[in-house]
């Protein structure tokens, strides 16, 4: 009965990986997920179009760059509170970049500096908008 | 004042909307920083990230209800399709090459059946268009599979108790989709009506298709 126990209880031994949700409400809950289903239709956010367009374009159907099996093993091993805090495309934006700096496409601190970068034009282009 | 930017660097910037100054989100700024270096190393260009938006935008669950739709009228069409559905939607026509392998599994008046990925987001997209907020949320993933009656219900589907509830859980190779019931009274409506009532919701089992 220990699993029907387990079953009820809808526990999460925590050395299962973060994606593994099946079932396991209490889970969620012990990490403050909502467990409501909100069935409302929200459109992507433009940046959101563009991660889910360089998935595709990177995986399988695209340019067999990164594999899907890759790409989830990538988010997979992501702690419990990063898989379950961050939003869904924000998982795959973390595991497209740990893939492309696992695989040579650029470093590390390619990575960094860019990120850096990103953000340095956005300050800028704020200050523009309060001149 | 006018907010003239400077155009350093050459990428196109009618997909790069990051310069308008609000301030980024965490993702954003990981989505921005991750496209200009693929682009700058030239993985990808921005027709291609252009081409693909577009090719998402225009994916929808039209495809699926269509070749359900065909199914009902047409019993040795939809043998074929339940039997072997990738050969059988590839002869209407259709470039299936980058397809993962599905099954359609088909509802009787004693089995409901609803597709999950619980792992990941695993999703017919070209039968079905992208998945929808809920389809990824791990609400849905954790308990669909735990308590789909109570989850059914909650999507406004009450299935009778007689009626067992079978869950399919998508995997990155192996994509499931769900063949609905045709409702009784449309046995002279012509395919192209019919293809209206297949909902995008009765195709995972979380609705069924509805009478106007």
């Amino acid at each position: 009965m220990t699993d029907d126990k387990q079953a009820m209880g809808h526990t999460h031994d925590e050395t299962r990986g973060a994606h593994d949700l099946g079932g396991f409400l209490n889970h969620l809950l012990a990490h403050g997920i909502d467990a409501r289903i909100s069935r409302e239709e929200m459109p992507k956010t433009p940046y959101e179009e563009r991660a889910d367009a360089m998935l595709l374009l990177l995986s399988n159907a695209g340019k067999g760059l990164l594999n899907i099996h890759a790409m989830r093993r990538a988010s997979e091993q992501f702690t419990h509170e990063d898989y379950l805090k961050l939003s869904y495309y924000d998982r795959w934006l973390r595991a497209m970049a740990a893939l492309c700096i696992e695989t040579g496409v650029f470093s590390d601190q390619e990575w960094q500096a860019k990120q850096q970068q990103v953000l340095s034009q956005n300050k800028a282009a704020q200050q523009r908008k309060s001149d | 004042m006018a907010d003239h930017h400077d155009h350093t660097d050459d990428h196109d910037h009618a997909t790069d909307p990051d310069l308008d100054g609000h301030t980024l989100l965490e993702g954003e700024v990981w989505e921005a920083a991750l496209r200009e270096l693929l682009l700058e190393k030239g993985v990808i260009t921005p027709p291609e990230l252009n081409d693909q938006m577009n090719r998402t935008a225009s994916q929808s669950a039209a495809v699926g209800a269509s070749i359900i739709a065909r199914a009902w009228k047409d019993q040795k069409f939809k043998k074929a399709l339940l039997a072997n559905p990738k050969a059988t939607i590839a002869n209407l026509g259709h470039d299936v090459s980058t397809m993962p392998d599905l099954a359609i599994v088909e509802n009787r008046v004693d089995v409901h059946n609803v597709v999950v990925c619980t792992l990941c987001s695993c999703y017919p997209r070209y039968m079905l268009g992208p998945p929808p907020e809920w389809y990824r949320s791990a609400a849905y993933r954790a308990r669909v599979v735990r308590d789909p009656r109570e989850v059914l219900i909650e999507f406004g589907l009450s299935i009778s108790a007689e009626t067992t509830i079978r869950v399919y859980d998508s995997t990155a190779d192996f994509r499931y989709m769900v063949m609905p019931r045709c409702p009784p009274g449309t046995e002279d409506m012509p395919v192209k009506h019919l293809q209206t009532i297949i909902t995008r919701d009765s195709m995972i089992g979380v609705g069924v298709p509805k009478l106007p």
